[in-house]
């Protein structure tokens, strides 16, 4: 307890001070295991649907080196590619490196993480050609449960994150 | 500190944020949701954050505008709703999101200015100085609102318990 609401309870009694310390030993809500980002990377799934540890390990081990290779094609050279932060990406534009990021992330069924990121990233595939299958699959996902990506007005007005700071990266 | 490092490190009030949203009665999918628009704010406004001052309080002061952002929202989607003439669906308010839960409720019953003060002095723990920061207000009245808030929380768990 900090020094100042210590001292408010000093002013106020004893009895405040015990009914603090009960609300701080509250519970509390604790996150469902999910690093917070656009594309739900890490988002923790049920046992069941997990798959196998080593073939996580090789599809990541593969993905990996398709990017570094990739990169070192890429024009401006080795790495040139791979600078980019997932969390301006689906809102502020659609690079290479979203869209794969977007493709090795989506599960099974065509969901992302939760369905708000699912409507976000079949949002920002629309029209993506290399990413036609997966945007039908989301589709398809979110007609299931009544629901549809969001719309460039949802886009733009979630995401004023646009042009202005891609450019600034 | 660069954009990704500050990231990084304001991964660590991840728990401390979805609280932040959780006990003003926000469902835990959307807490996440704002959790997460906080982190794409922090991004966009990286080069406002100075390294001298806490980190808690930047991200707190940026979850409060997120908060506060889709409030408006929801409401200017319900009135162009009613408008329309469609029948409203019931929106679940705080108290009825916390009925089970007597602290998340006790505070939820709380005029937003107290909640606020309550929200920031108690459960994140900030100083006085700092929650004023957060919410553009002196030092003297987080004091005043605190024990104001203090006071109410106290009567409204001594008539739950009677």
């Amino acid at each position: 307890m900090n020094a100042d609401l210590e001292k408010t309870l000093d002013e106020l009694g004893p009895a405040y001070r015990d009914m603090v310390l009960k609300m701080k030993a509250a519970p509390e809500a604790s996150p469902v295991g999910r690093p917070f980002s656009p594309f739900g990377a890490s988002a923790r799934r049920p046992a069941s649907g997990r798959v196998p540890y080593l073939v996580a390990a090789a599809l990541a081990a593969f993905v990996a080196l398709a990017v570094v290779v990739r990169s070192a094609f890429a024009p401006g050279g080795a790495g040139a590619s791979a600078v980019h932060n997932p969390y301006t990406l689906a809102y502020g534009g659609m690079s290479e490196s979203a869209v794969d990021e977007m493709l090795r992330t989506q599960r099974p069924d065509g969901s992302w993480a939760n369905d708000f990121i699912t409507r976000q990233n079949a949002a920002a595939l629309r029209g993506v050609a290399s990413a036609s299958v997966a945007y039908r699959r989301a589709v398809r996902y979110l007609r299931s449960k009544g629901l549809s990506p969001l719309s460039p007005a949802e886009l733009r007005e979630r995401g004023a994150l646009a042009a202005k700071t891609l450019a600034s990266i | 500190m660069s954009g990704e490092e500050l990231l990084s490190e304001a991964r660590k009030f991840e728990k401390n944020l979805l609280n932040f949203f959780w006990r003003q009665g926000v469902s835990l999918s959307e807490g996440e949701d704002l959790v997460q628009e906080t982190y794409l704010r922090l991004w966009k406004y990286r080069a406002e954050y100075s390294p001298e001052a806490k980190l808690s309080t930047f991200l707190l002061l940026l979850a409060r505008q997120v908060r506060i952002d889709t409030l408006r929202r929801v409401a200017r989607r319900e009135t162009r709703e009613e408008s329309w003439g469609r029948e409203q669906p019931r929106v679940q308010g705080p108290a009825d999101a916390c009925a089970r839960d007597d602290v998340r409720w006790a505070v939820s019953q709380l005029t937003e200015p107290l909640r606020e003060v309550v929200e920031l002095g108690v459960f994140q723990d900030l100083p006085y100085a700092e929650v004023a920061k957060v919410l553009g207000i002196p030092v003297g009245t987080v004091k005043s609102r605190m024990s104001n808030a203090l006071k109410k929380l106290k009567e409204m768990f001594d008539e739950r318990r009677s």
